[in-house]
C-alpha cells in the first residue's frame, strides 16, 4: 500500500509506547542463545537481529496448550461453560518472512474465514496486527529463498513489514490493519524509501543464502507409487529418534491432541499439540495401529510437508526455515529427503 | 528421592517415608503429628499446583 | 581426507567384503561438511562415504537399540558411546555376538552453537580438537579457540575418552583430557542453595520445555518400548498438556527413572532444543547413587554389565533411612 521509513531509535519509542494500549509479542532471549516470543513489557527486552527463534509465532496463534471448555457433572445433565474469551489487542512484532508464511498456510488450517473456522485461532488472529522483519543475515539452515513466494524479505501476509536498511528501517504498510497502526502513530515514520529500494535491498541480502533446495515438481515426484513404497524411507527411518523435535519446532505442523484436566466430576477440556512421532499418535482401539514402525511415520511427516499439504490447499507445507534440520538431533535433513527422493523417480 | 526433589526446590520436610510396622500404633500417631506440625508451619504447598 | 575418515572407511570396507557384517554404522556428511548425520553402510559404495571428524557427536549404538537390526553388524564408538554400549548390554537391548564394538578415542566434540557467532560454520573445512585448544579451519580463515569456546559442555570435564569397550580400537588412544569445567561441582553449589532458589532455577528451565522428548529418545537408558509419557491418558497425575506442573513431573520422573543406570552420556542435554540443563539433574542422582550404595562411576568396563543396577537389585546392606 506504502512504503514508509522509521529510525532505530524510534522503533523501541514506538514499541514503548505500542506497549501502552496493546499487549507486544515479540522475540526474547529467554536464556543465553535461547530466543522465544513471548509477551513483552518493555521494549528493550526484544531482539531484533536474530535469526530465528526456537519455537516459531504458531505457538502465539495456536498455543501449545489451549483450554477449551469447562464441564461439570450434575448427575442428571453435564454443563458446559465457554471460558472467557480472549479480549484486548495484540501486537506480534519480529515475525521473518518463513513465520509470517506459516501463518498464511494455518489460516487455511484453521479456516480462517470459512464455514468451519476454528474459534479459538480466529480470535487471536483477528485481534493481532503482524509486524513483520526482513531476515537481514540469513542463518547456516535458512533455505526459504528456494520456495516459491518466499525470500528473506517476502511479506506474506504482515500487516506492516520491515527491513533493516543503513540507520533504519524500510517500512512497507500492508492492510488496513497496518494502514491504522501506522496513521495512529504518524510521528514515529518518515517518507523516505520507495518500492524499488526494497528490492536492491532484498537482492542483497539473497546473496547471502547458503543453503538452496531445488523443489520442483516436488509434489508430483511425492505422488509416484514407486517414491511412496520406497525402502527410501525405511533407510531414512533408521536414524531417526523418533522424538518430536522436529514437529514441535515447525512452523506449519498443526497436529494437536484433546485431553481433559479433571478432578472429581469438574474439569476443563484442553487441545495440545500432538506429532505424528509419536508411536501413540494413530493408535486406534484393539491396538491397531496404521502407521506402526518409524518407516510409516518418517514418510508421513515429509509425505505431509511436500505433497498432501499441497493436494488439499494447493501450496508446499514446507516454509524454509531450516528450524528442523538444524535442531534434529540426528540432522536428518528435509531438503536432503528433497534431493534423494528426487533421484529416486 | 527425597534428595531430587529438594534439589529441584521442595521443601525436604514435605516428604516423609519411614517404615512403621502394624505393631507400632504409637510411632504412627507419632509421626502423624510430627508430619502434621510440620507441615502446618510450612503452609500450603505452592510447587506444581497450576495444572487443574 | 582426515586420516581417520580414511581409517574408518577402511575399516568399514575389510568387514563388510570379508562377510565379517551385514551393515557397518557410522556417519556420513550432513547438511554441511561441519554437520555430521548417521549413516547405515550396507555396501561398499555406502562405506566411502563414511567420514570421522570432531563433529561426529550423536551416540549411534542408541539407534540399534530397537530390535530392528537381524544381521550382524559393527558400530563406530567414542568413549562416551562405549558406555552406552555397556548399558544396552545389561538391558538385554543389544546382543554382544551380533555387534562388532569399533572404539574411537576422542578429544571432544565440537558445538556448532558455540562458534556459530566466530566462525561461518558453513565453510568449515576441517577441525583439529588438542588438549591446548580448537583450530577451525575455514575456507577464508584459520580460527583459534580455546576448548571451552568451541567445545560440547559435555566434553569439557569428560572422564572416558577412550572407549571402555571395543572389538577393536582405531586410532591413537588420548592421554588425560584437560578438565576445563567441573560439572560436579556445579551440581553441589546448586543443592547448596536455598529451596526459593533451587526451585527459581528449575522452573525458569522446566517452564520452557516443549515435551518433545528428545532427551528420553536419545537417552541411553530410556529403553521401554511403551513409554509412561505415552500413555497419559491413563494416568491422573502427568498430563500431555504443557503446564509447568506437568514439565515438572515429566522431568523429576524422568530422572528418577534412570537413576543409577545414566551413563552420563550428556546426550539428553545435548539434544534439548531450549536448552534446559537434564544432565545436572541426571548427576545429581548419579551423585547420590553413588553416596548410598557407593557404586561409583558406573558402565567403565565390560565386567559391568554383569553389576546390577542399584535400584534394580536388592542386598541387606542397602541403606535403610526410613526405619
Amino acid at each position: 500500500m506504502s512504503t514508509k521509513a522509521i529510525d532505530k531509535n524510534k522503533l523501541s519509542e514506538l514499541l514503548n509506547s505500542l506497549l501502552f494500549k496493546q499487549t507486544l509479542i515479540a522475540p526474547v532471549e529467554a536464556e543465553e542463545d535461547i530466543l522465544l516470543f513471548k509477551n513483552v513489557e518493555s521494549a528493550d527486552q526484544v531482539v531484533l537481529d536474530y535469526q530465528n527463534t526456537i519455537t516459531p509465532v504458531k505457538d502465539w496463534f495456536f498455543s501449545q496448550t489451549e483450554e477449551l471448555f469447562e464441564f461439570k457433572n450434575k448427575i442428571t445433565e453435564l454443563e458446559i461453560n465457554d471460558l472467557p474469551a480472549t479480549d484486548g489487542e495484540y501486537i506480534l512484532f519480529g515475525a521473518r518472512p518463513c513465520d509470517l508464511k506459516s501463518v498464511e498456510l494455518l489460516d487455511l488450517v484453521f479456516d480462517e474465514d470459512g464455514e468451519f473456522s476454528d474459534s479459538f485461532y480466529k480470535e487471536k488472529r483477528d485481534r493481532t496486527t503482524i509486524i513483520g522483519l526482513s531476515c537481514s543475515e540469513p542463518g547456516a539452515y535458512c533455505f526459504c529463498n528456494s520456495l516459491d513466494g518466499l525470500s528473506p524479505t517476502a511479506t506474506c501476509n504482515a500487516d506492516i513489514m520491515l527491513t533493516e536498511m543503513d540507520g533504519d528501517y524500510l517500512v512497507e504498510v500492508l492492510t488496513d490493519k497496518g494502514e491504522k497502526l501506522v496513521s495512529d502513530n504518524s510521528s514515529y515514520f518518515s517518507d523516505k524509501y520507495s518500492e524499488e529500494d526494497k528490492e536492491t535491498r532484498t537482492e542483497e541480502i539473497v546473496s547471502n543464502m547458503k543453503l538452496t533446495v531445488d523443489v520442483d515438481d516436488i509434489e508430483a515426484i511425492m505422488q509416484k507409487e514407486d517414491v511412496y513404497l520406497s525402502d527410501y524411507w525405511q533407510e531414512l527411518s533408521l536414524k531417526c529418534l523418533g522424538c518430536a523435535v522436529c514437529t514441535y519446532i515447525c512452523p506449519t505442523c498443526h497436529c494437536y491432541d484433546i485431553r481433559d484436566y479433571s478432578r472429581g466430576n469438574a474439569g476443563i477440556r484442553y487441545r495440545c499439540w500432538d506429532s505424528c512421532m509419536f508411536n501413540d499418535f494413530t493408535e486406534a482401539a484393539g491396538d491397531h495401529n496404521p502407521r506402526p514402525t518409524r518407516r510409516e511415520r518418517v514418510r508421513q511427516r515429509f509425505m505431509h510437508k511436500l505433497r498432501f499439504f499441497d493436494e488439499r490447499y494447493g501450496d508446499t507445507g514446507c516454509v524454509g526455515c531450516g528450524r528442523c534440520l538444524e535442531k534434529c538431533p540426528v540432522n536428518l535433513d528435509i531438503t536432503r529427503v528433497i534431493s534423494d527422493v528426487k533421484e529416486l523417480a | 528421592m527425597k534428595r531430587l526433589l529438594e534439589y529441584v526446590g521442595f521443601e525436604p520436610e514435605r516428604l516423609y517415608v519411614k517404615w512403621i510396622s502394624g505393631s507400632e500404633g504409637q510411632k504412627f500417631a507419632d509421626t502423624a503429628t510430627e508430619i502434621t506440625e510440620n507441615i502446618k508451619k510450612l503452609g500450603p504447598n505452592k510447587k506444581m499446583r497450576d495444572a487443574q | 581426507m582426515s586420516k581417520e575418515t580414511e581409517l574408518v572407511r577402511n575399516k568399514a570396507k575389510e568387514l563388510l567384503e570379508d562377510g565379517d557384517v551385514e551393515l557397518v554404522v557410522g556417519y556420513e556428511e550432513g547438511t554441511y561438511p561441519s554437520r555430521t548425520t548417521p549413516l547405515f553402510a550396507d555396501t561398499l559404495e555406502k562405506a566411502e562415504r563414511l567420514i570421522w571428524n570432531p563433529f561426529c557427536v550423536n551416540s549411534l549404538p542408541k539407534l540399534l537399540s530397537k530390535g530392528h537390526f537381524e544381521d550382524k553388524l559393527a558400530v563406530f564408538v567414542k568413549g562416551c558411546d562405549s558406555r552406552t554400549v555397556i548399558r544396552l548390554l545389561q538391558d538385554n537391548q543389544l546382543d554382544r555376538d551380533e555387534v562388532i564394538v569399533l572404539g574411537i578415542p576422542c578429544n571432544g566434540n565440537v558445538d556448532l552453537d558455540k562458534i556459530k557467532d566466530k566462525v561461518d560454520i558453513t565453510t568449515i573445512i576441517e577441525v583439529e580438537v588438542t588438549n591446548n585448544g580448537v583450530n577451525v579451519k575455514t575456507e577464508g580463515s584459520t580460527e583459534e579457540l580455546s576448548r571451552e569456546e568451541a567445545l560440547y559442555d559435555k566434553c569439557l570435564d569428560c572422564r572416558f575418552p577412550n572407549p571402555v569397550i571395543a572389538d577393536e580400537v582405531i586410532g591413537n588412544e588420548v592421554s588425560e583430557l584437560p578438565k576445563n569445567k567441573n560439572k560436579d561441582d556445579e551440581v553441589a553449589s546448586l543443592a547448596n542453595k536455598s529451596v526459593a532458589e533451587k526451585n527459581e532455577f528449575w522452573e525458569a528451565h522446566f517452564e520452557r520445555c516443549l515435551r518433545c522428548y528428545a532427551c528420553r529418545n536419545a537417552c541411553s537408558a530410556c529403553t521401554c518400548r511403551d513409554c509412561l509419557f505415552d500413555r497419559d491418558e491413563r494416568s491422573t497425575w502427568l498430563a500431555k498438556g504443557k503446564t509447568l506442573s506437568d514439565n515438572e513431573a515429566f522431568h523429576i520422573t524422568r530422572a528418577f527413572h534412570v537413576a543409577g543406570r545414566c551413563v552420563d552420556c550428556g546426550e539428553c542435554e545435548r539434544v534439548c532444543p531450549v536448552g534446559i540443563p537434564v544432565q545436572k539433574l541426571n548427576r545429581k542422582i548419579s551423585l547420590d547413587m553413588d553416596n548410598l550404595f557407593g557404586i561409583g562411576e558406573i558402565a567403565t568396563s565390560e565386567d559391568d554389565i554383569d553389576n546390577p543396577p542399584p535400584l534394580g537389585t536388592f542386598l541387606t546392606e542397602d541403606p535403610e533411612e526410613f526405619m
